[in-house]
């Protein structure tokens, strides 16, 4: 599949190629069950909702890990000194900012996004933010050596 | 005379950065390596000869770096994690760095230093300085020995807690000694705390609310100075203290913007080694010989009396927030080492013209006690953690 073609598909119409959803953890949630979870379900993203089914942030493999290894690292900054001591929960160290797609944006466009912010799963609001589904490079990479 | 601020900053930092290479083979201190090269610049040797003139630029230079750290450090700790930081790690770093602060003052105090000016002020000055201690070095101890533990806990928790605690003590310390009478002292730090810690939440929850609007990365470290450049701005026209209002801008900014505030405040933690760079060149470049040997016995005086303040303090205070047995036994060595944060806040004395006579002489003691500490303070800080059966190494 070339560029012209993830030019030509719509978020829309890959969600019905491939119906997937991201890896939800709970706002409670300490960063081992946040990690194992990360590590059975092989993916490097995981996602908070509310009780609405909005996301309310993002977790990366790197930011997991760089809390629950902390103690490997030599130098601590008085934020990571916090951190260690008081172990946060997923809700804690999420990223509210997280990208996203929608449904009606060319897979090129997304494409880009999910590159230059280095997230393997994005997820995909509806025009209310509700989450529908999710885009896994995994999957954009298998088809472009289609 | 070379008056050149940027020449003298960048020989100050070439130096610093050149030397701590040269330390860093042989496992010397850092930070002594960077005291070194100031000190290499000094009146009394280099900076004498090629004429360096320092002091009509470090000031601002010193408020910003001071501005940047007090924004990280306040920035570092929410609501909900003071609260679950608990009851022995609060107890105890109120107790060891009020323990260290009566310490000081009152053994300067009646050692009755011969100085220009009251010794009331050179006490309570030194006292408040000895609060805050040097979590890096603490850190890397914990490390190298791969400490695990009730006491490497709260360890790392009061070792990031008395920095906060330190330099909200040495702002209130500043209103104290500039007040004319005590009626006076007592309304202008109304004044100047609640003006402080006002001016910084509202520019924190602007610089939140500019945070959430902003999607480019790069876009952080420019705004996120600009707030600290600002707030210290007004803080000085309004003649409120630059000190709280940098802290309470991190904190009120980290509370509205919630998450680990990675954006907001990891761009100016990279920062901070140039700050201590900073801190500590500056420090050895003010340092004089004259003024160094008139206060060798008050860095006698300072150090021990740091020392036994800390551990009496934890003492009690693990005592009465019924801590441990190990906590209670051998916190107070862990907290031992003291750098970058007391360099930076005695250096902000300089510019103060109520502490003309005497802020010189706590620089050199500071600095001179720094490099003290950072022998001793390291290995009391592993005395500790292999008494109380933490170390795997």
């Amino acid at each position: 599949m070339t560029e012209q073609d993830f030019a030509k598909i719509s978020v829309s119409e890959w969600l019905k190629q491939y119906p997937e959803l991201p890896l939800v953890v709970a706002a409670g949630a300490t960063m081992n069950e946040v990690a194992n979870l990360l590590l059975k379900e092989n993916s490097r993203d995981a996602y908070i909702l509310d009780g609405d089914n909005k996301v309310k942030g993002h977790l990366s493999f790197g930011n997991v890990t760089n809390h629950l290894l902390s103690e490997h690292l030599p130098i601590h900054t008085h934020r990571q000194l916090f951190s260690r001591v008081t172990e946060p929960t997923a809700e804690e160290i999420m990223d509210p900012h997280y990208t996203y797609a929608r449904c009606d944006e060319s897979l090129c466009e997304v494409i880009h996004r999910q590159l230059e912010r280095d997230v393997d799963t994005l997820v995909v609001l509806d025009d209310d933010d509700t989450l529908i589904g999710s885009i896994k490079l995994r999957e954009l990479v298998a088809e472009s050596l289609k | 005379m070379m008056s050149s601020p940027l020449l003298i900053l960048g020989v100050l930092l070439v130096t610093g950065l050149l030397l701590s290479l040269v330390a860093s083979r042989f496992n010397f201190p850092r930070i002594a390596a960077y005291a070194i090269a100031g000190l290499i610049w000094s009146e009394d040797l280099l900076g004498g000869v090629f004429d360096f003139d320092i002091a009509p630029w470090s000031y601002s230079l010193t408020t910003v770096a001071l501005a940047i750290i007090a924004y990280a450090i306040g920035g570092s700790v929410t609501t909900e994690q003071l609260r679950r930081l608990g009851r022995v790690i609060t107890f105890c770093t109120v107790g060891e760095s009020l323990g260290a602060v009566l310490a000081v003052t009152l053994a300067v105090y009646f050692y009755q230093p011969v100085i220009e000016g009251p010794v009331w002020v050179l006490a309570i000055v030194l006292g408040v300085l000895a609060a805050t201690t040097a979590p890096a070095a603490t850190v890397a101890v914990i490390h190298q020995y791969r400490a695990k533990g009730p006491l490497t806990t709260t360890l790392l928790g009061v070792v990031a807690l008395d920095d906060i605690f330190g330099i909200i003590l040495f702002s209130l310390m500043l209103v104290l000694v500039a007040g004319a009478s005590l009626s006076e002292a007592v309304l202008s730090s109304g004044v100047h705390v609640v003006g402080g810690l006002a001016l910084g939440s509202v520019m924190g929850l602007l610089l939140a609310f500019f945070g959430n609007k902003v999607r480019k990365q790069t876009f952080f470290l420019p705004m996120v100075l600009s707030a600290i450049l600002l707030s210290q701005g007004i803080a000085e026209i309004l003649h409120i203290s630059p000190l709280l209002t940098a802290i309470s801008l991190g904190f009120s900014a980290r509370s509205v913007y919630q998450a680990g505030g990675e954006r907001l405040f990891e761009p100016v933690e990279y920062l901070e080694e140039l700050v201590f760079i900073i801190f500590f060149t500056l420090a050895g470049a003010h340092f004089k010989l004259s003024v160094f040997m008139q206060g060798i016995d008050l860095i006698v005086i300072y150090v021990f009396a740091r020392i036994i303040g800390k551990l009496l303090g934890i003492y009690i205070a693990a005592r009465v927030s019924s801590a441990p047995e190990t906590v209670r036994q051998y916190l107070g060595f862990g907290v031992v080492p003291q750098a970058g944060i007391a360099i930076g806040l005695a250096l902000a004395l300089l510019n103060r013209p109520e502490l003309q006579d005497i802020a010189l002489l706590v620089l050199n003691v500071i600095l001179a006690s720094t490099l003290i500490y950072e022998i001793v303070g390291p290995m009391a800080t592993r005395y500790a953690l292999v008494k109380a059966g933490e170390t795997r190494q």
